[in-house]
């Protein structure tokens, strides 16, 4: 029973002592089946079963042990590295070559020099191949991104990093992909402000979130996020005043509401719709008062003029205020003026809607706008009365920015720009900038008003100014809801084109902020 | 726990070989057997030029007798042969006087034998398989005993001259499987049928007085006339079985252990008389007749060959050097566990002991030189091979006490040590030759050849 238990006790240390270190002489037969196959010129046999030599003994080294006193000299890397060149596999070959040579002793490597320098011959007089695969792989990707498919580029960048990622860190693809991601994100942007341009705001919506996904915390994104979010909340507001004042039988106010929630949310307002409450309601306050509606009972409205129908044993609450309608009409004449440049008139008949209708809300907005720009241009003048160049010049910008249209009209752009360039800046370049930054705010009406006043002065940058207001063209057109709208705009934007390309022949719109629909047409319109 | 299946069934193997215990009787206590020693060599003259270290290396074909797990070393298959020219010398009292000065007379006889053949190969880096046949018992002598006076006796006493001869061989016909548990781990198992021949022939004469009889009154000669007549001529079959292991440690260092279940022969031993012995008055006081059987015979005799035991390590200190050793404890007291009686069947046979043996072998080999590629190794040993003759633990006869005593004890015990020396050469991938020689032992040459 002793001798078994020191039996089972050796036999159980041994069945449990697995972690030993792994060493034998399974390298010898696929060693010496590689090195056969390599002498009769299968080198890919060759390869494979070196490769498994050395899987299973990977240390190379003169006259090793195979079984009891037969010995063989074991050197894999060299073979393999001679096989590889053979297999043009350059860069493998080089790999082993390298191990082959600190396995050698001196004696040896004077042994194998004719051979490394086989080697080096191969190596220097035949272009490195990388993975044939590898590399298409690269080139493919490297065409998606030059063609601005960065979705297919990512995905390829990534099927590369998945197929080699020590090839992949090495031939610097992250730093493309990165590029990639970013042209995603900026094309997306693009995408989702010609979509609000277009007001197709949900659509919008989507490509902002996609683009914040691909890219997170980008300012333009987050940015236009929020101009939609304002949007809604602007829209629910309006939907629920409108529907207030419809209940409240104001049907002017209701209908001005309704207007403005659909030109804050067209979508929506359609989604809602809201179109035919729209249509009820400016009928309503057109028409006045009409027939019976239901089984309300009582006198009718006092104020209620005319079409009056009580023939019923009721009448109808819903009646339209004849003041609303003249306040309507003055608008429109004012805007109508506003076409034609006529701003002091467009502010008088504004006034005059106000006058009729307090509330008639465009009239609102336009006479608190039109007091704040002359507000500004007055300051601005004065500024430059006083010699106040510097605040003049920003105060000028602001008044441009709340209308260039008008201030261009007014033939203020002349003295900005001669303030621009009194404290040292280009008026080319500052028209540009803020333009850039209009057009970046989905602002594309904005951008053709600060740009085509700046054309004179363009300069050295009429290339720009000129295919930035093709851009904005571009975009309108690409939104315009006509089509006869959509081709004149795009004509626009051609000339535009054109004229940029002939003032810089060779000029390249910048991706990062410019759609690949309008480097399309930019690109159709240079040829 | 798949993984190591092989090493629960080599260790189930092992324990059952271990507990399996004989009561049949072992040897006979006639002159034949009390100098009997059994030895038992390693295979290879490689190993043999190594003092018979090889259980921690077990690196060539010879691993299938030694440690069947080294097959899975072979990456080829090879067929391996080894030719062995022993010295047997057995030491016996046989001069009249000898019981008195207890000065031996070695008996000396050559055996040249192919002692050793195998064919093995790697199935695949998994397993592989070896068949081999070992001639593990060889054992050749021819003897003459004078009549003797037994020293103690107290009826004044001789032994019967006595005239011998015993021719006893046993070889293995292996089957070995060795297979590989993890890279560092490998198992194996020889299961073998194992062949016995047994010639033996002791006569025993009487005995009248010698032509100094005058001078040396214990001056006796053989009559010519015998006495009796023992005699073993039978051949038997038996199983045995081996296991082992081997163990990787790191890149230099392997041990091993091997246990072998050695065969148990049962063959028969009968005793026959002259009816004519001492029929006379006068000299030579008999005549020789046809021998009768004596009743009770033949009596079975077992022949339980020694289990054994061992571990070794093997060391590479760097390419060209290796350091082996190994430890193996003999179970030779098997040999006389309840000895057949063919005399003094007063005894009960419990009498006759053999001492368990624990050999230590250590050796060397160094790669001196290659010859044009070709490595030359020379290899030197020492191995210790304690005594483990036969005692008789003795009786409460005095005659018989006297006798046995005589018979057994006093034959001089020595544990022997010897030096080997070897050397090698590996010819191309494809063949090797080695030599050894085991100091006044053994000359032994063994090949290999690859494919």
């Amino acid at each position: 029973m002793k001798i078994t238990a020191i039996v089972a006790a050796l036999a159980l240390a041994l069945a449990l002592g697995g972690s030993a270190y792994a060493q034998n002489s399974r390298w010898a037969d696929p060693y010496q089946k590689g090195v056969k196959a390599f002498e009769s010129g299968k080198y890919a046999e060759a390869v494979a079963q070196l490769e498994r030599a050395v899987a299973a003994d990977p240390k190379a080294g003169p006259n090793r042990i195979i079984e009891g006193v037969f010995r063989t000299d074991y050197f894999p890397y060299y073979y393999l590295a001679l096989a590889y060149v053979e297999l043009q596999q350059f860069d493998k070959a080089q790999q082993n070559l390298d191990k082959a040579r600190s396995t050698l002793s001196r004696q040896q490597q004077a042994k194998f020099t004719d051979a490394e320098s086989k080697i080096k011959i191969a190596l220097g007089s035949r272009p490195p191949q990388r993975n044939a695969e590898f590399d298409n792989g690269v080139r493919d990707a490297d065409a998606l991104l030059s063609g601005r498919q960065f979705d297919a580029a990512i995905k390829r960048f990534d099927q590369l990093r998945a197929m080699d990622a020590a090839e992949y860190g090495k031939a610097g693809l992250a730093a493309r992909r990165d590029e990639a991601v970013k042209g995603l994100a900026g094309q997306l942007t693009d995408e989702a402000r010609a979509s609000i341009s277009a007001s197709r705001f949900k659509d919008a919506l989507a490509k902002l979130q996609q683009a914040d996904q691909v890219l997170p915390g980008q300012k333009p994104v987050t940015d236009l996020l929020a101009e939609l979010k304002k949007r809604e909340d602007d829209y629910q507001r309006l939907k629920t005043e409108g529907q207030a004042a419809f209940s409240s039988r104001n049907y002017s106010s209701a209908r001005d509401k309704f207007e403005q929630a659909r030109t804050a949310h067209p979508e929506q307002f359609a989604s809602d719709n809201l179109g035919a409450r729209l249509t009820e309601t400016s009928t309503l306050a057109s028409t006045g008062p009409r027939g019976a509606r239901g089984g309300s009972t009582g006198a009718g409205n006092a104020n209620n003029t005319g079409n009056a129908n009580n023939t019923g044993n009721a009448s109808t609450a819903d009646t339209v205020d004849p003041r609303v309608v003249e306040g309507r009409r003055f608008a429109d004449r004012a805007k109508q003026l506003i076409t034609q440049g006529k701003y002091a008139e467009a502010d008088a008949a504004y006034a005059s809607a106000l006058k009729v209708d307090a509330k008639n809300q465009e009239a609102l907005d336009a006479v608190e706008k039109a007091k704040k720009f002359k507000g500004l241009r007055d300051q601005g003048l004065q500024l430059n009365k006083a010699k106040n160049a510097a605040a003049a010049q920003k105060v000028l910008g602001d008044a441009r920015n709340l209308d260039a249209a008008r201030f261009e009209r007014e033939g203020l752009t002349s003295t900005l720009d001669a303030l621009t360039k009194s404290i040292g800046q280009e008026p080319s370049k500052l028209a540009l900038q803020e333009a850039l930054l209009a057009l970046l705010k989905g602002d594309a009406q904005k951008s053709i008003a600060i740009l085509e006043p700046a054309l004179s002065s363009g300069g050295d940058r009429a290339a720009s100014l000129h295919a930035y207001l093709g851009v904005a063209y571009a975009t309108r057109s690409l939104s315009a809801p006509k089509p006869d709208d959509r081709t004149r705009l795009r004509e626009k934007a051609v000339e535009q084109f054109k004229l940029a390309a002939s003032a810089q022949p060779g000029y390249e719109l910048s991706s990062r902020i410019v759609s690949p629909a309008i480097i399309t047409i930019y690109n159709e319109a240079r040829r | 726990m798949t993984m190591f299946r092989p090493v629960r069934v080599a260790l189930s193997l092992m324990v059952v070989m271990v507990s399996l215990t004989t009561t049949a009787a072992a040897q006979t206590n006639d002159e034949i057997f009390p100098t009997l020693e059994w030895n038992f060599s390693t295979p290879g003259a490689r190993a043999n030029g190594m003092g018979r270290s090889f259980i921690g290396l077990a690196d060539d074909a010879t691993a299938a007798i030694t440690n069947p797990a080294g097959l899975m070393n072979l990456t080829r298959p090879q067929i391996y042969a080894e030719y062995k020219n022993t010295r047997l010398k057995v030491e016996r009292l046989a001069d009249i006087s000898a019981l008195t000065t207890l000065q031996p007379t070695a008996i000396t006889s050559i055996v040249n034998a192919l002692s050793f053949l195998s064919v093995s190969a790697p199935v695949n880096s998994k397993i592989a398989v070896g068949f081999s046949v070992h001639r593990f018992l060889d054992y050749h002598e021819v003897f003459n005993l004078a009549t003797r006076k037994i020293p103690n006796d107290p009826s004044n006493t001789f032994f019967f001259p006595v005239s011998g001869r015993a021719d006893f061989m046993a070889t293995a016909f292996g089957g070995s499987v060795a297979y590989m548990v993890t890279d560092a781990l490998r198992v194996g198992v020889t299961l073998a049928a194992n062949y016995f021949q047994a010639d033996s022939l002791a006569t025993r004469t009487d005995f009248i007085r010698g032509p100094n009889f005058a001078t040396n009154p214990i001056d006796f000669v053989s009559s010519g006339i015998v006495a009796n007549q023992t005699s073993i001529n039978d051949t038997q079959t038996a199983l045995s079985a081996s296991a082992g292991a081997l163990y990787r440690v790191n890149d230099m260092v392997n041990i091993g252990f091997s246990f072998e279940k050695s065969p148990r022969f049962t063959t028969s031993e009968t005793l026959q008389t002259n009816p004519g012995f001492r029929t006379l008055a006068q000299s030579p006081f008999g005549t020789n007749q046809a021998l009768v059987t004596s009743s009770n015979f033949p009596k079975s005799v077992a022949i339980n060959v020694p289990n054994h035991f061992g571990a070794g390590v093997s060391v590479r200190p760097n390419a060209k050097l290796l350091i082996a050793g190994d430890v193996v404890r003999m179970n030779y007291s098997s040999l006389s566990e309840n000895t057949t009686l063919v005399f003094f069947s007063n005894l009960t046979g419990a009498e006759y002991v053999t001492p368990d043996a624990t050999e230590v072998h250590l050796g060397a080999e160094y790669n001196v030189y290659n010859m044009r590629g070709n490595p030359v190794f020379v290899r030197a040993g020492v191995f210790t091979n304690p005594n483990h003759l036969v005692s008789f633990t003795g009786t409460s006869d005095p005659a018989t006490n006297a006798q046995e005593t005589a018979k057994y004890n006093l034959l001089p015990r020595k544990d022997e040590t010897r030096g080997t020396f070897g050397v090698g050469i590996a010819l191309g991938p494809r063949a090797q030759i080695d030599a050894a020689y085991v100091f006044n032992k053994e000359f032994v040459l063994s090949s290999a050849i690859r494919f």
